[in-house]
């Protein structure tokens, strides 16, 4: 938890955001459930724990939003910390139960209500904390100052081009068709995330610009309980992308982007119609589309042999409405696929969404006691190679891979796709060509 | 006692069922009228089909993936709500009452399938009952009211089960059934039993919310 | 001589005899027309009933205008069928017609009244 003055608690702003929170789906939800446990089974920390019941979704939003409005916002800071840990340190809003509950109620969007309402008291995990300032100071998670992105985009740019002839990484390109955007870890720590995605793009001929601003599509805002800071977030992106005259927004292999660019943005951002004004596409999406019209050809020398087993991220499968896409990818680059069970829209999350893994180390035990459930899906698997368009997912695979020694490698699409893709005559560079004559 | 019958089964009757269908009536024009201004997430996806197969699903037996996981309370949950409105609905003797009152009467079943459905009702009670009381996640989740709810619930059915055999003091046993059905009917809007109502809404909603915007199905 | 003239006295009060027994003073209700039951079989005290109301009040019979000219005793189901025809009450609801209605009528002005409640008709043995 973020070290704030113990300042006391204001009830009168709990009240406020809990009375412009009841509106007709939250009163019924809270109203009607009828406390029949159905739910308790489709959730992973529930099931990871032993079964603990408090573990249960209906239990997490009755000791938290339930006791709220029953006690009308007249809470201690010993209660929000109740909260805390129990929305940030048990739930990772991944939104199965609510398709296992009978009413459909979703119990996401509540926890993210109680999430704003411990935000609004500065009770906020550490590492969500800290990249709020980040966003507020330089637009990204990781407090980049524009002219490091840029000077990164034309580094990865020149590095690049000496593996494929003509690639460049285009900035504020007017009129583009797509605008990438990308999770504030590539240009920071993993530069080589934004080279082959230009690869990819300029194989497959694409018409593309990164923007100089908006260009971090993630938004742990939206995980912080920072409705606010959260929409002006989405806002930057929008707006750039309607200055650019872009087609679509295109989301780099990142969950919770898309989930916030497409699907909570525009309401975080105050859309009435909850739509965003440019369309919003996913890597996912964009690669499967590459492949089935034959922009991108793999070489089926390349295709991988090893047991090879795909995890469906919350917010691109269940929440994103992209488990078909994601496999058909895989066929193009694997032989032995194997499914995890549960799978697609049922999928269980990895343990490090919903902000889990920026929330570091005070949550590293419980995410890997909660990821017992996808480690024991991958291992009944056999797999070796575990694909996962998703950081959060690939961070967190990886982190349970060692922890129950699991003997796989995570790996990105980007990364299988850039390895094995046919480089077309055109694009060879001209060093490479002699090295072949020889 | 024939006043106190008469009582129940006239003006109290009447006032039963104006709540019940007055509160339930109101409880929804309130939630519309809420939902306008702050649910538009509700109105800016709704999609009949996605909304349609949402509820279908979860109304047919093991339609849903939760329900096929746990097919043992999945049967016991069905039947109670099947026989739950099965037979106050067919009954005989209420429709004969009802062509009486009001010239008009729904098709009725034989007192014998009644009295079967009755019973099987009752088994499903005691199952849920059961169940709220020895699992762990629905045992922290119940509160005295949930089991105040289901044996209200079950209460017209014994007493209506009771007065049928004619088992104990008749008349006494006739009242509390009258009576027992109506403070029912008088709580359902105002507790979690208005989901005779809110489900179809509730229900559609993430039904078109996964569903239209995501293309996922939620059973 | 004197007996002569009790006699026809006499043989005139055994002739009614039959006539004031062929009515039993319970009777059970039930109709072969309705073939099984679905509830008990009533139980209709007739001579109590007699004794408190006119005959043609359930022995009736009405014209087009609906006059009651007045029945002569035959059982409901003379008239009343299981099915109902256009203008004439089924079976069952003549039944709950004449007993239930006008218990709940009685019942409804204070007077001393018979029962309402299934049960208590229907009695199970």
């Amino acid at each position: 938890m973020s070290e704030m003055p113990e300042k006391p608690i204001n009830t009168k702003v709990i009240r406020e955001l809990l009375d412009s929170n009841n509106g007709a789906r939250i009163r019924s939800w809270l109203s009607i459930c009828a406390h029949c446990g159905l739910c308790a089974e489709s959730c992973f920390f529930y099931l990871a724990k032993n079964k603990d019941p408090k573990l249960s979704p209906a239990y997490k939003v009755k000791a938290t939003l339930g006791e709220l409005y029953r006690r009308k916002g007249n809470v201690d800071r010993a209660f929000l910390e109740k909260c805390y840990n129990i929305i940030w340190g048990e739930c990772t809003t991944c939104k199965r139960c609510s398709l296992y509950c009978p009413f459909g109620i979703d119990i996401a969007t509540m926890i993210a209500t109680v999430r704003g309402i411990c935000h609004s008291q500065g009770i906020v995990p550490e590492g969500l904390a800290r990249t709020s300032e980040n966003y507020k100071n330089t637009g990204n998670q990781m407090g980049m100052s524009v002219e490091d992105f840029i000077d990164t985009c034309s580094w990865m740019a020149e590095e690049t081009a000496e593996e494929i002839a003509g690639l460049d990484i285009p900035v504020d390109k007017p009129g583009a068709r797509i605008m990438y955007t990308v999770n504030a870890r590539e240009p920071m720590y993993y530069p080589q995330d934004m080279a082959m995605a230009a690869k990819i793009f300029t194989v497959a001929e694409e018409s593309w610009t990164i923007p100089s601003t908006g260009w971090d599509c993630t938004n742990l805002a939206m995980f912080a309980g920072n409705r606010a800071l959260a929409g002006q977030i989405v806002k930057n992106m929008y707006e750039k992308a309607l200055e650019l005259g872009v087609q679509y927004i295109a989301i780099t292999e990142c969950g919770h982007a898309y989930r916030s660019a497409l699907f909570e943005g525009p309401y975080l951002a105050g859309y009435r119609d909850g739509k965003p004004p440019v369309p919003v596409i996913h890597s996912v999406r964009l690669f499967y589309e590459y492949l089935r019209d034959g922009r991108i050809k793999i070489d089926p020398e390349k295709m991988i042999t090893e047991p090879v087993t795909y995890q469906d991220p919350c917010n691109v499968s269940r929440n994103g409405g992209l488990w078909a896409e994601g496999r058909e990818i895989v066929k193009y680059l694997a032989k032995d696929f194997r499914d995890m069970t549960p799978k697609s829209v049922y999928n269980h999350c990895c343990g490090g969404g919903g902000g889990f893994i920026p929330m570091g180390a005070e949550f590293k035990k419980r995410r890997m006691e909660s990821g017992k459930i996808k480690a024991e899906q991958i291992r009944a698997t056999g797999a070796k190679i575990v694909i996962a368009p998703c950081h959060n997912c690939f961070d967190q695979i990886r982190d349970l891979g060692k922890e129950y020694d699991l003997g796989i490698k995570v790996v990105s699409f980007k990364e299988l796709i850039t390895e094995m893709m046919i480089i077309p005559e055109k694009f060879q560079p001209v060093e490479a060509k002699d090295e072949d004559d020889e | 006692m024939n006043n106190l019958y008469t009582f129940l089964s006239g003006p109290a009757l009447w006032a039963a069922f104006i709540i019940f269908i007055g509160g339930l009536g109101l409880r929804v024009a309130f939630l519309f009228g809420l939902s306008l201004e702050r649910d538009r997430v509700f109105y800016n996806h709704a999609d009949a089909g996605w909304g349609f197969r949402s509820i279908l699903h979860w109304l047919i037996p093991l339609g849903s993936v939760s329900l096929r996981e746990q097919p043992f309370f999945a049967v016991a949950f069905y039947v109670f709500h099947v026989c739950l409105l099965a037979v106050p609905l067919f009954l005989l003797a209420h429709n004969i009452l009802w062509r009486e009152a009001f010239g008009i009467s729904l098709p009725s079943m034989a007192d014998s399938v009644s009295d079967i459905l009755t019973i099987v009702f009752i088994i499903a009670a005691l199952v849920l009952l059961l169940r709220r009381f020895m699992r762990p996640e629905v045992r922290i989740l119940t509160s005295a009211w949930d089991y105040v709810l289901l044996l209200l619930s079950a209460l017209p059915f014994v007493t209506g089960f009771l007065a049928y055999h004619q088992v104990g003091p008749y008349r006494v046993m006739m009242i509390a059934h009258i009576l027992s059905a109506e403070v029912l009917l008088v709580v359902i809007p105002f507790s979690k039993l208005a989901h005779m109502v809110l489900f179809f809404f509730s229900r559609a909603f993430i039904g078109f919310e996964m569903g239209q915007r995501r293309g996922a199905r939620t059973w | 001589m004197k007996y002569a003239k009790i006699l026809p006295v006499i043989l005139l009060l055994v002739a009614f005899v039959p006539l004031a027994f062929s009515q039993d003073s319970l009777i059970v209700m039930q109709a072969k027309e309705f073939g099984k039951l679905e509830r008990a079989a009533v139980t209709f005290n007739h001579e109590k009933h007699s004794a408190n109301m006119e005959c043609l009040q359930c022995h009736h019979d009405y014209d087009a205008y609906l006059n009651n000219r007045g029945g002569e005793g035959q059982p409901c189901a003379t008239c009343h069928t299981v099915a109902g025809k256009p203008g004439v009450p089924a079976l069952r609801e003549a039944f709950h017609n004449q007993c239930k209605t006008c218990h709940a009528a009685l019942s409804a002005r204070g007077k001393q009244s018979g029962p309402l409640t299934c049960g208590e008709c229907h009695i199970q043995k």
